[in-house]
């Protein structure tokens, strides 16, 4: 129960913001530390207890949404030939956290779910491509898609 | 500045939920439950084990009673075999036969044992051995060697006791082989009135 509590708002976090609903992120961790507990030989350096228990939850609420059938857009994913400069800047936004998340959470499921991956929970593009089956030129595309429509979106906020 | 620089900067301020407090019981009882799946798993297992090894121990203990029987049985009759051999005086035979026939009653029919009584039908033994052996043979009758050995030693017997008892013996077994060797003790002058009637009688019955 130590680690639960060490680890349980972390990991609550990390699975909300794939599955964006409280009751179901909750589950999920649960289940993520169940099995992490009952795998928890296969932890080779206990200092990698937080990352490796992280990852978990990734998977796991992953395998939440594919359950529940909201992975179905991994199946129209498909390469843009737009730009895929990642080098934009936010100079002209003015940046606040709470503007941040919200316009995060506004995004569509395929671009969301990448941005968190890779801004948030600082996977790579070829870590987010191998957990979702994506060849890793799309998740950076996407990735850069996503960006663009984020950036408009706190525009339009600031607009406001 | 970037956004990734952003968010990296205020990589705290992301995450700002709180598991809620009731969160901990369910977890707790929850994890309790699947501990307690996985303890009587274990122990579904344990007694599997258990009753596997113990099984494994009785078939073990069960095999070797029954091979140690089976060697002190195979034992015993070889000892009997080769007393019924050995035997130099009528009463140590005749008690070597019954000895046999008491011990083996129940049993199917040993090859060893029939090839020693089927010595003494041949030898020239006494009869009331003879007669022993006979009765005890009449226990397999669908024995083929057993009719067989009978029919021939009906064709070669002198000893009227023992010829009367092979008569009646076949005619038991109603074998149509033992004609021929009836009607030659029918037609040997030297057969007794006696046995010449019975050995006419079964002939009469073979032929109806």
């Amino acid at each position: 129960m130590q680690v639960y509590q060490m680890y349980k708002d972390m990991l609550y976090n990390v699975s909300y913001r794939i599955v964006k609903n409280e009751h179901d992120a909750q589950d999920t961790v649960h289940d993520a530390f169940i099995k992490a507990f009952q795998n928890i030989s296969k932890l080779e350096n206990d200092l990698n207890l937080g990352p490796w228990l992280k990852r978990i939850v990734v998977n796991s609420s992953l395998d939440f949404l594919r359950q529940k059938k909201k992975l179905g857009w991994l199946q129209e994913s498909y390469e843009f030939t737009e730009s895929t400069k990642e080098n934009d800047t936010y100079e002209d936004v003015t940046l606040k956290v709470e503007e941040v998340k919200k316009a995060i959470n506004n995004l569509k499921d395929k671009y969301r779910i990448i941005m968190v991956l890779y801004l948030i929970e600082d996977y790579s593009h070829k870590e987010i491509a191998e957990q979702l089956g994506l060849k890793e030129s799309t998740v950076r595309n996407q990735y850069v898609r996503g960006k663009r429509l984020l950036k408009q979106q706190l525009q339009n906020s600031v607009a406001l | 500045m970037s956004l990734e620089t952003f968010v990296k900067e205020n990589q705290n301020a992301f995450d700002d939920k709180s598991m809620p407090k009731a969160a901990s019981l369910d977890f707790e009882s929850k994890l309790k439950k699947e501990l307690h799946q996985d303890t009587s798993k274990v122990r579904r297992l344990q007694i599997i084990r258990y009753f596997s090894v113990a099984a494994s121990i009785a078939l073990l203990v069960t095999f070797g009673y029954w091979y140690q029987n089976r060697q002190e049985h195979i034992e015993k009759r070889d000892n009997l075999v080769l007393a019924l051999d050995e035997s130099d005086t009528n009463s140590s035979r005749l008690e070597a036969i019954y000895e046999i026939e008491d011990q083996f009653a129940n049993e199917k029919e040993d090859e060893k044992i029939l090839n020693a009584f089927f010595k003494i039908l041949k030898a020239d033994s006494d009869a009331n051995s003879k007669v022993a052996v006979i009765d005890a043979l009449l226990k397999f009758p669908d024995n083929a060697i057993v009719r067989s050995q009978l029919i021939d030693a009906l064709g070669n017997e002198t000893e009227p006791l023992v010829q009367l008892k092979l008569i009646k013996s076949v005619a038991t077994l109603r074998e149509q082989r033992a004609k021929a060797p009836l009607k030659k003790i029918i037609e040997d002058e030297e057969s007794l009135p006696l046995v010449k009637g019975n050995a006419s009688a079964l002939l009469a019955m073979l032929n109806q």
